[in-house]
């Protein structure tokens, strides 16, 4: 097993600011989780359905 | 007895069809529908072609039977002009039309109509582009089955190069500044990440998206604003956000000018040209009409009478141009019903909209570079079965119209896969309500907050594969699917 300070020290360039990818907001694990919840998903496949219905009865009524 | 002809069997025709055919059954009307090509396509499924999750089979179906048991006489050809008054031998209207199939191809016929419906859809305008297209081109497209086996094709030798160590670059979007139907692409960029993830490959390719929409997740409806995380956050910030997440570069503003072998050419709203590389490229290229002419009775041609110069119908639009402040909903077709002759009606992508809704951009060159509206999808099928229920109603005596179904009063539901997998998969399911913003109803998004959402997860994906037997079921007639949405 190696430690911290077994490693080799490579030395930590800063990256390059402010690129594309610095601004948008990025998931967090929490949730990527949910995002693959069966159970959470399960319940909002039922919501979703129940928002789009509501969305073609208004774009038919 | 009315004949009632159908150009066209794509999503908005066929439903047409389907709705008439039900509506009429067991009366002395007669249906015809004209549709160059034997079988129907569900187009959204064509991605998963794309990548290899799915067959032409399992995307298309024979048209032929299924009008046959709905009573409806198919003719399978191409159109090739309208007379709306008749001609010198004819004097009902009448469409020409020229046979497809094996055994009349290259045969003209003319079919009378007393009500007409232009539902041919788009020309694929490879040819705006140079180099633009799987036909003489140097990219692949997903737009018909044909196009997405080939892009599968090119997509697994390209997997193949990957594991052998080589690195690829892809690049997906639209080819051209004035193109339409961002969200194929948007769904398909993200299952060739997915299927780069699940070959093992994914660290040594770069992929990038470039297209002509002013921000990320413009969709050509001019963004879309939903509720997030306790803000009201815009759609640029959603699509930016799924990007980042896989790892993947993004070029927006962009007029993609010419392609040659793995170089693209383009240049954005700020007047820069530049050029990116590529081994792999899907760019969805710019709709035009399908090119049908008009004439008179004296056989006179009335192309732009009836014809936008884009070669798409008017209809009850309001065509005066203005400036970008002054759209309005109002503008926006409700009948689909044409000004001039009042048995003819256009749905789906065949019709000319007003204006678009995303701003329009000039370069300082002067190339316009933003999207073109879309009518695909829940809209087509909308225009689709209010003309169906406006027609039957005229056979019935009203003098007009009876329904309506503005994109400006209608809304829209777009599920885009970004991974196949029963558990593990996921999709980004957004909804719009109205397409065309609506700020006199909603004067501070244009749209209705609570009907306009935006959500990734699992769920997502299991809708995306039910709607595909769903709709594919529906447009088979199976039993009840008058019952189904559309």
């Amino acid at each position: 097993m190696t430690t911290e300070s077994d490693s080799p020290k490579v030395p930590v360039k800063n990256r390059e600011p402010y690129q594309q990818a610095y601004y948008p907001p990025v998931p967090t694990r929490f949730t990527r989780y949910f995002r693959t919840s069966v159970v959470w998903q399960f319940i909002r496949f039922w919501i979703i359905n129940f928002k789009i219905f509501k969305l073609l009865a208004k774009s038919h009524g | 007895m009315a004949r009632i002809l159908i150009l066209g069997a794509g999503l908005s025709g066929h439903t047409v069809a389907r709705y008439l055919s039900r509506w009429l059954k067991g009366s002395a009307h007669q249906i015809t529908v004209v549709s160059p090509k034997a079988l129907w396509n569900w187009i959204p499924s064509n991605i998963w072609v794309g990548v290899g999750e799915m067959t032409k089979k399992q995307v298309t179906f024979e048209l032929g039977p299924v009008y046959r048991k709905a009573g409806v006489d198919f003719r399978q050809a191409k159109a090739i002009s309208v007379h709306p008054e008749g001609d010198g031998e004819l004097s009902r209207p009448f469409v020409t039309i020229e046979y497809t199939d094996d055994q009349r191809a290259g045969q003209t016929d003319k079919i009378d109509y007393d009500y007409l419906v232009n539902a041919t859809g788009p020309k694929l305008n490879f040819g705006a582009t140079p180099g633009l297209g799987p036909d003489g081109g140097y990219t692949v497209s997903v737009c018909t089955p044909e196009h997405a086996i080939e892009a599968n094709e090119k997509l697994q030798e390209n997997i193949k190069a990957l594991k052998q160590g080589e690195t690829r670059t892809f690049v997906v979007g639209t080819g051209h500044g004035m193109c339409t139907c961002q969200g194929a692409a948007f769904e398909y960029i993200y299952n060739i990440d997915h299927c780069l993830r699940e070959n093992g490959v994914r660290d040594k390719a770069r992929i990038m998206w470039i297209s002509n929409e002013y921000e990320l997740g413009d969709f050509g409806m001019g963004g879309v604003h939903i509720k997030r995380g306790g803000y009201m956050t815009n759609g640029k910030v959603f699509a930016e956000s799924l990007m980042v997440e896989r790892n993947m570069e993004w070029i927006t503003r962009a007029h993609v000018s010419k392609i040659e072998p793995g170089k693209i050419h383009y240049e954005t709203l700020d007047g820069t040209e530049a050029e990116l590389d590529f081994d792999f490229a899907m760019l969805i290229p710019p709709f035009a009409g399908v090119g049908l002419k008009a004439y008179g009775k004296d056989g006179s041609d009335m192309t732009d009478q009836l014809f936008a110069p884009n070669g798409m119908m008017k209809v009850d639009a309001d065509y005066s141009p203005k400036p970008y402040e002054d759209w309005s909903k109002a503008d926006w077709p409700s009948t689909y019903q044409n000004p001039l002759y009042k048995n003819i009606f256009t749905v789906g992508i065949a019709f000319a909209p007003p204006h678009p809704i995303s701003k329009v951009m000039k370069s300082p060159k002067g190339t316009q570079i933003s999207p073109t509206p879309p009518r695909t999808g829940m809209p087509s099928a909308a225009m689709g079965r209010a003309v169906a229920a406006s027609i039957r109603d005229m056979l019935n005596g009203a003098p007009e119209p009876t329904h309506r179904a503005s994109m400006g009063e209608t809304g829209a539901a777009c599920v885009a896969s970004t991974g196949s997998d029963i558990l593990k998969g996921t999709a980004a399911t957004m909804t719009v309500f109205p397409v065309v913003p609506d700020y006199e109803t909603f004067p501070e998004y244009g749209r209705d907050m609570d009907l306009t959402f935006g959500e990734i997860g699992l769920a997502g994906h299991w809708m995306k594969y039910i709607l595909h037997h769903v709709f594919i079921y529906q447009a088979k007639l199976g039993p009840g699917w008058h019952l189904l949405p559309d």
